[in-house]
C-alpha cells in the first residue's frame, strides 16, 4: 500500500510518501476512498459504466493544491456519489492540476460502506519534498 | 503530553490553566473534570487547545472545557467559549466544528418495555429499513431549489409545515428549531448540492438512532414533566446538518483564514481561524452557520417523524395514544448570541459551543412554560452498551459556564484501537446476548463505537451534576440501536 492510515482521536490521520506528484495526489485518492469503501472493488468497474470527471484549479503552492485536491475528491463523493478510479494528469506542478479521470458510481447497497469522511482539515496538515520525492499528512474528519 | 501545563485545582471538580501560561492568552482556562478522569485529559493536547482559545480576541472570562473534553481541531471537543462582539469580539468556525448543529432530541412513548421486548428485533428491523443510515444513502424527501433555500430558513418549522411533526415540536426545541439571520445565498452551491438528498437521513460515525428504556429516576417531579418514568420506553436521535453542514464549514474556514491576515488577528492554531462578529466575514459565515443550523433541525425533526411512523404503523396505535412527545432537542456543535450576566452587567454574546450542550437554568424565558421551574432538558448521550442522561439546566451553569454542559461520554479508544479491542469477537452478538439489538451497515462500524471505545457517561455526568452545571433527572439504558 502507497499510503498508510494513523490514528487521531476519534478521527484519522492519511500518510502518502510517493516519488512524483502524480503518485503523492493518486495513493492519497487510494487512500481517502479505502476509508470510505473498498476501492479495489470500485477501481474493477466495468469501463463502460464509468462516469468521466475533469478538474482544473490552480493554488499558491504545491499544499494547497494537494488540500484542494483531496476536498475535490471528497465533494465529487459526497455530492455526486463518485468514485473516481482512473487518472490522467495533464498537467500536474506544485501550482496547478488539470486532470481528465474515470469515475465509479458508488451504490451504498452494492458496495461496501465504511465511514463517511466528512472533511479534510488543516489540523496538523503538511506537504513536503523529501529527497525521494513527496511526503503528505492530512486528518480526515469521520 | 500536556503535562508542562500549570494546572491548579480549584475544587473537586474544577481547574485552571492560569492566563499567563501562554502569552498571548486573553484569559484563563477552566476545566471540570474529577481527579480520577484527569490523566485521561492530560494523556492528549485538549488542554493546549482550551489555551489556544483564550487567544481569541474578545473572549469574555475563560475558555472552558467540559469534562468530556477531548482533542479536537483548533477547538477541544468540549469546548465552550463566549465573545462579545462590542469588544471586538470573533466568531469562528473551527469554535462550531464541520457537523454544525450536531445534537440530539428525545421522544417520550406511552411504552414499557414489556410492550417492546417481545418484538424488539422486527422493530429495530423497522426503524432500520425505514431510516436511510451509513455512508452514502439518500434520503426519500427530495426539494428544489427554491423548498431548499425555504427549509435552511425556517428549519424545524419548515419540516411541521410539511407534515414532518407536531406544532408542538418546535416549543420543545432549543431555539424553537430556527435560528433567525439565516441567509440561503451566503451558501455555497456545492453545500446545496451536498444537502441535496440528504435531508431525513441519519449519517454514519457516532450517529444513532436508539430506543431506551428509563432505568433510574433522580429528580421525581422534573422527570414528571419531562414526561418519563421508570420502565418507559425513550427514543433518542443524535445527529446533525450532514453533507450541507460540512460544506458550509469548509467554505468559511477558507474565507475566516484570509481574515486572519486583513484583521491583524493572531491564533496559535490555524483551525482557530476567525472573524470578528461585526465583520463582513464574520456576518457571511454566521448568515450561512444559521442555514445549516436550520437543516439539521429540520434533519432531526424529520427523522423523528420517521421514527414515529414506523412506531405508528408497528404497534397499530394513534400519535395520541403512542404518546411519542418531543421531550427536546439540544443543539451541541454551535454558536448564538444569547445574553448573560458579567460582572452584574447583562451582555449579548456570541457563544461557541463546540461538543457542548446548552443548559439553560429553571426561570429562563426561552424554555417552554412547563419546563420553566424544572430548567432545561439536557440530553447527554452514552453508549450503545451501558447509559444515556436526561438531566435539567441550572442557574450555577448560567453563572460559570454561559449555560453549558457536557455532550457525551467522550472517546476512550481510537477507531484503531477498538477495532483491534473487537478482534476475533462479536460486539454485535455480545449486546445481542444482554438484550440490545444493533443494526448498521457494517460489522466494523460497530466494532468502532463499541460501548469500551467510550468513556462510562456516568462519570461524566457525576462531574457535571458535582460541579452544579446540571441536575440529574433520569439514565436510559439502550435496548435497540440503529446506525450508518
Amino acid at each position: 500500500m502507497a499510503y498508510e492510515i494513523f490514528e487521531h482521536a476519534a478521527d484519522a490521520g492519511l500518510r502518502v510518501r510517493a516519488r512524483d506528484l502524480n503518485g503523492l495526489f493518486r495513493d492519497a485518492a487510494a487512500g481517502l476512498f479505502d476509508l470510505v469503501t473498498d476501492y479495489a472493488a470500485l477501481q474493477k468497474t466495468p469501463e463502460e459504466v464509468l462516469r468521466t470527471v475533469e478538474m482544473n484549479f490552480r493554488e499558491e503552492n504545491a499544499p494547497e493544491l494537494f488540500m484542494h485536491w483531496l476536498q475535490e475528491l471528497l465533494f465529487f463523493f459526497s455530492a455526486r456519489k463518485l468514485i473516481p478510479v482512473r487518472f490522467d494528469f495533464i498537467t500536474l506542478t506544485p501550482l496547478m492540476l488539470k486532470m481528465k479521470g474515470k469515475a465509479a458510481l458508488f451504490d451504498p447497497r452494492r458496495h461496501v460502506s465504511r465511514h463517511e469522511v466528512k472533511a479534510v482539515t488543516h489540523h496538523r496538515f503538511r506537504v513536503f519534498q523529501t529527497p525521494g520525492g513527496w511526503e503528505a499528512e492530512v486528518i480526515l474528519d469521520i | 503530553m500536556t503535562s508542562s501545563i500549570p494546572l491548579i485545582k480549584l475544587d473537586d471538580f474544577r481547574w485552571e490553566i492560569p492566563v499567563s501560561w501562554k502569552p498571548g492568552m486573553r484569559v484563563p482556562g477552566r476545566i471540570f473534570c474529577d481527579e480520577k478522569n484527569l490523566p485521561k485529559v492530560l494523556s492528549d493536547r485538549s488542554l493546549e487547545q482550551v489555551a489556544n482559545v483564550a487567544f481569541l480576541p474578545g473572549i469574555v472570562r475563560y475558555s472552558l472545557a467540559m469534562p468530556d473534553i477531548h482533542w479536537g481541531y483548533g477547538f477541544p471537543i468540549g469546548g465552550v467559549a463566549a465573545t462579545d462582539p462590542n469588544e471586538g469580539g470573533v466568531v469562528s468556525p473551527g469554535g462550531v466544528g464541520y457537523d454544525i448543529n450536531c445534537g440530539v432530541r428525545m421522544l417520550r412513548t406511552n411504552l414499557t418495555e414489556k410492550d417492546v421486548r417481545p418484538r424488539l428485533k422486527e422493530l429495530v428491523g423497522a426503524l432500520f429499513s425505514r431510516i436511510p443510515c451509513g455512508v452514502g444513502e439518500s434520503g426519500d424527501i427530495r426539494l428544489n431549489a427554491k423548498e431548499m433555500r425555504q427549509m435552511v430558513c425556517k428549519g424545524s418549522a419548515w419540516a411541521v409545515g410539511r407534515g414532518f411533526g407536531e406544532a408542538r415540536d418546535l416549543a420543545y426545541t432549543e431555539a424553537e428549531g430556527c435560528l433567525e439571520g439565516a441567509e440561503p445565498g451566503t451558501v455555497s452551491e456545492r453545500a446545496y448540492e451536498r444537502g441535496a438528498d440528504q435531508l431525513g437521513t441519519l449519517g454514519s460515525g457516532n450517529h444513532f438512532l436508539e430506543i431506551q428504556v428509563v432505568e433510574k429516576i433522580f429528580d421525581p417531579a422534573a422527570a414528571e414533566r419531562f414526561g418519563v418514568a421508570e420502565g418507559g420506553v425513550t427514543v433518542m436521535i443524535h445527529s446533525g446538518s450532514r453533507g450541507f453542514g460540512y460544506q458550509v464549514c469548509e467554505d468559511s474556514l477558507a474565507a475566516a483564514r484570509r481574515a486572519l491576515s486583513k484583521y491583524g488577528i493572531q491564533v496559535p492554531d490555524i483551525q482557530l481561524a476567525c472573524a470578528p462578529v461585526h465583520s463582513g466575514e464574520g456576518k457571511q459565515y454566521l448568515a450561512a452557520m444559521r442555514c445549516a443550523a436550520n437543516f439539521a433541525w429540520a434533519n432531526r425533526q424529520c427523522l423523528a417523524h420517521l421514527a414515529r411512523q414506523v412506531f405508528e404503523r408497528f404497534f397499530e396505535r394513534g400519535p395520541r395514544d403512542l404518546g411519542m412527545d418531543l421531550i427536546y432537542d439540544v443543539a451541541h456543535n454551535i454558536a448564538k448570541f444569547e445574553r448573560f450576566t458579567v460582572d452584574g452587567k447583562e451582555r449579548l454574546l456570541c457563544v461557541h459551543r463546540k461538543g457542548a450542550t446548552r443548559s439553560f437554568a429553571p426561570g429562563h424565558d426561552e424554555l417552554p412554560e412547563d419546563y420553566r421551574d424544572t430548567g432545561q432538558p439536557v440530553i447527554i448521550p452514552g453508549d450503545m452498551g451501558r447509559n444515556s442522561c436526561l438531566l435539567a439546566g441550572t442557574r450555577r451553569a448560567m453563572e460559570e459556564t454561559f449555560g453549558s454542559c457536557c455532550h457525551g461520554a467522550g472517546r476512550a479508544l481510537s477507531r484503531t484501537a477498538a477495532l483491534n479491542a473487537a478482534r476475533g469477537h462479536s460486539i454485535r452478538r455480545e449486546l445481542e446476548e444482554r438484550g440490545i439489538i444493533v443494526m448498521a451497515r457494517g460489522e466494523k462500524g460497530i466494532a468502532e463505537e463499541q460501548p469500551a471505545a467510550y468513556k462510562d457517561v456516568n462519570e461524566v455526568v457525576e462531574t457535571v451534576s458535582g460541579a452544579g452545571l446540571a441536575r440529574k433527572v433520569a439514565r436510559m439504558r439502550p435496548i435497540g440501536v440503529i446506525k450508518g
